[in-house]
């Protein structure tokens, strides 16, 4: 015989929600209680009616903004935690596997349609590669190259240094005992990240570079 | 002859406090009402404030210490810090040098991210030689970068040029995060050349602790190779949102409500500005490294049982002999302690000491409590235990202390 009260109710997580904030935003705000019911009494301890009374603030019954300040921290903290323990239930968890297939197989459809196309154009090629190898290919031949580049930008300033130094010192007398500076192997930086020559001019409002 | 000047208009902000000011008169019966004057006032006081807001956003900048890049590996650079002033090597009290290690999740610049918050200057201030590996983001042919890749490969040829130029035999390893953990499977491996091993929240037991990255990459819930496969490496938008959404409520309500609150001070809106910009600086994550650390580390916990594998080799943690400081925040959500704490028992170093601060993961680097006493005893603690450089004087090592273990 089934039992209906057994069955849990889908509500209950957001009354429970609900009453947590009720129940820490009460607390956070002072003894009075919550806003508009903070009761206008008098020092002798008397009702009053607001706005009445002697030495009593007229506008006692407004909630001031530090009072809704700590209310507001004290409804966030529920907040804060209802979303862990949310994060933490294998409904959230069975929900993030599922989005996460969904976005991968959507990936992966996307990827063969781009193969596809990409097949159809060069139809009857054999040298035809699935999509995915080539595009690792032309990432690691990219790579490759870039590297490649910045190495020989490297090199032919390394050489025009050297060609340089070497011009300065060449119509010199043999005697005169010139000391010319090493060339730099490395850019240095300063703190904004503008490069500048190693053994170059110093960094504005920085130190000169250090040799390394 | 007389010229004519129009009448200065005055600023919305200067009528806006005119008629707070002209207002205060008839607010001084009620506390309350004063108390709302008041809010009104801090609030004309924040719309005042968004030129500054955008001066700080453009003014920012990203390193607080200026630095040489030494060599670059593609992308990756191995940069050494100046002294900040202007001071050069004589600053130097110590010849053994400091290299740097962080996750290749973020960027390193936390760790020198303001001049007054830089754990950088602190190393350089204690007479520290700072270098640092700058991972930058991994190019899209990079995916099929392992773990034992960057472990042996670069940091091992970081580890020699930085010996090289220093004509030294050891380094100090300083290992941030997962970048720690990438130094003490390093260590293990070289020991030799290292001296001492620093350790910032890095994890290393990942059974222990209750933090959420650990149950949403759990096995039954969270297919990695599937991650690898579609994403190749695995993009930055992805790791910042799960990082983000650790603490939802926090970074994205409760976080913009104090910067409402303190925006018109300017220190804090510097710090907030830098902190901000680095937050939001997450960079790609090679896939097969990402697939490494997450299998065998998040999921199946190997490091510990001395089973996670390097390429040829499977890492044994109590290779390490070298003094270890193990640094960790007690409020960390990213990395709990709990998961960095058993480092003393995993090593077999005798020269372990712990330090904790009350703090979050990022606090460590930043915070000023971390300032003003984690990274000076830091300094110390290093200085205490590396090679004196030629020409100062003082105890090139010394017994470790009762007080270092806290």
């Amino acid at each position: 015989m089934s039992t209906p009260h057994a069955q849990p109710n889908p509500m209950d997580p957001m009354l429970s929600f609900w009453k947590e904030a009720w129940a820490r935003m009460a607390v956070a705000a002072p003894a009075g209680g919550m806003p508009g019911t903070a009761g206008t009494a008098a020092p002798d301890g008397t009702a009053s009616i607001p706005g009445f009374a002697p030495g009593v603030d007229p506008l006692g019954w407004m909630p001031t903004p530090d009072m809704l300040r700590r209310m507001q921290s004290a409804f966030l903290d529920t907040m804060a935690s209802a979303s862990e323990q949310y994060m933490r239930s294998p409904q959230f968890l069975d929900q993030m596997k599922q989005s996460f297939d969904a976005a991968l197989e959507m990936r992966r459809q996307m990827e063969e349609m781009v193969r596809r196309g990409a097949t159809g154009l060069v139809s009857g090629d054999p040298l035809t590669t699935p999509g995915q190898v080539s595009a690792d290919l032309l990432a690691g031949l990219r790579g490759m190259e870039s590297r490649l580049n910045a190495r020989l930008d490297d090199l032919a300033t390394r050489i025009a240094s050297l060609e340089s130094g070497a011009a300065r010192e060449q119509p010199r007398p043999v005697s005169s005992a010139s000391t010319s500076q090493s060339p730099s192997q490395a850019p240095s930086q300063d703190g904004a990240g503008t490069t500048t020559p190693k053994g170059g001019s110093r960094a504005p409002g920085g130190a000169s570079p250090t040799k390394s | 002859m007389t010229s004519s000047t129009a009448p200065a208009v005055p600023s919305l902000d200067a009528s806006f406090r005119a008629w707070i000011d002209g207002m205060r008169p008839f607010a001084a019966v009620s506390p309350v009402a004063s108390a709302w004057l008041d809010e009104w006032q801090k609030a004309g006081d924040r719309a005042a404030a968004w030129p500054k807001v955008i001066e700080a956003v453009k003014s920012r900048k990203a390193w607080a210490t200026p630095y040489d890049v030494v060599v670059t590996e593609g992308p990756i650079r191995l940069i050494r810090f100046r002294a900040p002033e202007g001071g050069q090597a004589s600053n130097r009290r110590y010849a053994t040098p400091i290299l740097m290690v962080f996750a290749l999740v973020n960027r390193p610049y936390v760790l020198d991210i303001l001049p007054h918050k830089s754990v950088v200057r602190q190393f350089l201030k204690g007479g520290h030689d700072v270098w640092m590996i700058d991972w930058a983001a991994p190019e899209p042919g990079d995916h099929t970068k392992t773990l034992h890749d960057y472990v042996e490969g670069h940091i091992h040829r970081f580890v020699e040029r930085v010996l090289r130029d220093t004509k030294q035999t050891q380094l100090n390893l300083f290992g941030y995060c997962m970048g720690g953990t990438m130094s003490a499977m390093y260590t293990s491996l070289h020991q030799k050349l290292v001296r001492n091993l620093v350790l910032l929240a890095a994890p290393f037991d990942w059974s222990r602790g209750d933090g959420l990255l650990k149950t949403w990459t759990d096995e039954r819930s969270f297919d990695v190779d599937a991650v690898v496969e579609a994403f190749g490496n695995v993009p930055p938008a992805f790791l910042g949102q799960s990082f983000n959404m650790l603490k939802p409520i926090d970074n994205n309500l409760r976080k913009w409500l104090g910067f409402a609150e303190k925006m018109t001070d300017e220190k804090f809106l510097q710090e907030f500005v830098a902190m901000e910009s680095w937050v939001n600086d997450n960079i790609p994550i090679s896939g097969a490294v990402y697939r490494d650390f997450v299998r065998y580390g998040i999921q199946r916990n190997q490091l510990v049982k001395g089973t996670f594998p390097l390429g040829p080799n499977l890492i044994d943690l109590k290779q390490i002999t070298c003094p270890v400081l193990n640094l960790v925040a007690e409020n960390d959500h990213l990395v709990p302690r709990e998961q960095s704490d058993p480092i003393d028992r995993l090593v077999g170093s005798t020269d372990v000491s712990t330090r904790s601060i009350k703090s979050g993961h990022i606090g460590l680097a930043v915070s000023g409590k971390a300032h003003l006493e984690m990274w000076p005893a830091a300094a110390e603690w290093l200085g205490h235990r590396s090679e004196i450089a030629p020409g100062e004087s003082g105890a090139a090592t010394a017994a470790p202390r009762d007080s270092d273990r806290t």
